[in-house]
């Protein structure tokens, strides 16, 4: 007999017997007083989650350990499923109940419990700080700001995965605690992730969530909510955090999967009645509070590009804003393919600085401009050289904002490129020239400290962008005189 | 009613067996009235056979009806699962059973199972309750005292 079954029933004084099971769905009869979400034991060792109480039986989700059989007995423990917590997390791969699967030591500070209430009003505060990607499309057009929840949606193969490595290589390397939950994921994919952050060189930073397509529903159906407690542990030692959860459509997925084998009733798309109340109720634990912030990029998977997709609409409505992946863009050849124009960032315009705010209004506003002369320009209608100066100019932003997804640049090193991009550079020149010169500017600021500081000082000393941009040119002036 | 065959139910296996006679007839009922009573002559324990004729003839009730309250009846019994570490003699059953009834005030049977493990004593579940009265657990808390 396991000795946390024999110490639970004999603290809890409560037995129940295993009288059928389909799929992870374990049917017990007993255990009189059990209550929602608590933690069972079966005798053999493996465990339960206690997933809803009936007339006759008490329905436990199997989560882990050895197969059981009818007539196996079952015991309450009283308390909730919990994750181990400490700071031997970090650099760690652990499984949806906080195992460490990597090999590695665990020294737990404490036990928390995964099922935890949402912080209220008093805890929380403003989003007021800027939160960088290290992609320039989204630091110019889209900013962000910590604590912000933003949904990364778009197609298969859409290069979702590739930006949120690019946004985790960022943080990770300015010290925010990164903590990726794949949910239900293949194993050469979180093959490829767990090499990525290797290559790269950010383990310590980065504490990564895993459940395979392959293990049991119970425990993909937890991977989220193990990552952000482990998320609200950091939060609540003052460390800013930053949650990927990769990705909520499969999650749902796997919740209706479970969901119709209780036999709850099904509702539209056969997802259950409480799917909404499900994911808002974990979205709702990120945001930023008066000790830290934990910014939350949940990824849903749209179909077709079809956004109005129940999981993926009800994610909208959820978060404080969404970047979208278009297909169409990215088999155009455009890295990141997100689509400026049906993307949203709610509260991250408020987080940023006066200049960048200036600078994201203005590249907005004039790829809104280029779109719609693109589109007067589908009926053949002969170009001023007004128009040609702005199809110019668009070319040119769409190869400012190219960029390889090893690569992260900071925001200033953006605004720079695109106040150099509005003061003429690449004018005329060919798409890879452009390419090319913008990432000779990077390098140079990020190698160079004399540029990085000459830059950073302009773009500080800068009040407006066309102020900015005067005085590129003025540098540009300089420079060939 | 039904007492005088409730009486002699003291085990889970005596309620499992009452409950498939009780079947037997309630098929039978539905067939024609010869069958009921081939069943009910052929079929079924003499013992409890009899004691059915018996309330049936007594009360002037409809076998359908009488055997659709009997089995009400047997959903009010309590099962109380019992591991022991050996078997027990008739004596022994008879007042460990007397000590249920007079102790819990309603019906129950007792679901036996035994696990030598235990030395002695008894493992008690009843309605999801667990007792730990084996010598074991005994032994092990006197050690860690």
């Amino acid at each position: 007999m396991n000795n946390h079954f024999s110490a639970n029933l004999e603290k809890t004084g409560e037995v129940g017997y295993v009288k059928k099971q389909v799929q992870s769905i374990i049917y017990v009869d007993g255990l009189p007083t059990a209550h929602l979400n608590e933690l069972i034991f079966f005798e053999n060792g493996a465990t339960g989650l206690v997933f809803s109480l009936g007339e006759k039986y008490v329905e436990v989700l199997f989560l882990s350990g050895e197969r059981i059989s009818v007539g196996d007995r079952a015991t309450r423990t009283g308390g909730l499923v919990g994750v181990d917590v400490g700071d031997f997390l970090l650099g760690s791969v652990v499984d949806s109940l906080g195992k460490r699967i990597d090999g590695g030591g665990v020294t737990p500070e404490k036990t928390i419990s995964i099922d935890q209430e949402p912080r209220g009003m008093l805890g929380r505060e403003q989003v007021d700080t800027p939160f960088q990607t290290g992609v320039k499309m989204v630091d110019m057009v889209i900013p962000l700001g910590k604590g912000q929840r933003e949904l990364v949606v778009g197609d298969r193969k859409t290069g979702k995965t590739l930006f949120l490595m690019q946004t985790l290589l960022a943080q990770a390397k300015r010290g925010t605690v990164c903590i990726y939950a794949g949910i239900g994921k293949r194993q050469q994919d979180i093959r490829s992730f767990l090499d990525f952050i290797e290559s790269q060189g950010i383990q310590k930073n980065v504490i990564t969530v895993l459940s395979g397509a392959a293990e049991d529903s119970g425990k993909v159906f937890l991977t989220p909510f193990t990552a952000m407690t482990i998320a609200e542990y950091f939060r609540d030692k003052g460390v800013d955090t930053f949650i990927i959860m990769d990705d909520m459509t499969t999650h749902a997925t796997y919740y209706r999967e479970i969901s119709l084998q209780a036999r709850r009733f099904p509702g539209r798309s056969s997802y259950p009645g409480n799917i909404f109340y499900i994911h808002a109720k974990l979205m709702e634990r990120a945001g930023n509070f008066d000790t830290a912030s934990i910014t939350c990029m949940p990824v849903a998977e749209s179909v077709l590009g079809d956004l109005s997709g129940y999981i993926q609409t009800n994610l909208m409505a959820m978060t404080d804003g969404h970047i979208y992946f278009d297909i169409d863009r990215f088999n155009q050849g455009q890295r990141p393919s997100v689509n400026p124009f049906l993307s949203v960032t709610r509260v991250g315009l408020q987080a940023q600085s006066p200049l960048v705010r200036e600078v994201s209004r203005q590249v907005s506003s004039f790829l809104v401009q280029l779109e719609n002369m693109k589109d007067f320009m589908h009926f053949g209608a002969e170009m001023s050289q007004g128009v040609k100066d702005t199809i110019s100019l668009g070319d040119r932003v769409m190869s400012l904002f190219e960029q390889d997804y090893r690569n992260v640049v900071p925001v200033n090193a953006t605004i720079y490129l695109v106040a150099r991009v509005w003061a003429g550079l690449g004018k005329g020149e060919e798409k890879q020239s452009v390419v090319a010169k913008c990432n000779e500017i990077i390098k140079d600021y990020q190698t160079n400290k004399e540029t990085q500081t000459r830059v950073d000082e302009m773009i500080l000393g800068s009040p407006s962008f066309k102020d900015l941009v005067a005085k590129v040119k003025e540098e540009g002036r300089i420079n060939e005189g | 009613m039904y007492s005088n065959i409730l009486e002699g139910l003291q085990t889970k296996d005596d309620l499992l067996l009452l409950k498939e006679e009780l079947e037997k007839l309630k098929l039978a009922i539905f067939q024609n009235k010869n069958d009921f009573n081939d069943v009910l002559d052929n079929k079924i324990r003499r013992s409890i056979s009899e004691r059915i004729k018996m309330d049936l003839q007594n009360e002037k009730t409809d076998p359908a009806k009488y055997i659709e309250g009997f089995e009400e009846e047997l959903k009010k019994i309590v099962e109380v699962k019992l591991v022991l570490a050996r078997e027990l003699n008739g004596k022994t059953f008879s007042s460990v059973y007397q000590w249920f009834l007079d102790n819990m005030g309603i019906h129950v049977v007792l679901d036996i199972h035994y696990k030598s493990s235990i030395l002695g004593g008894a493992e008690v579940s009843l309605n999801g309750k667990f007792l730990d009265g084996s010598l074991t657990k005994k032994i092990a808390s006197l050690s860690q005292e």
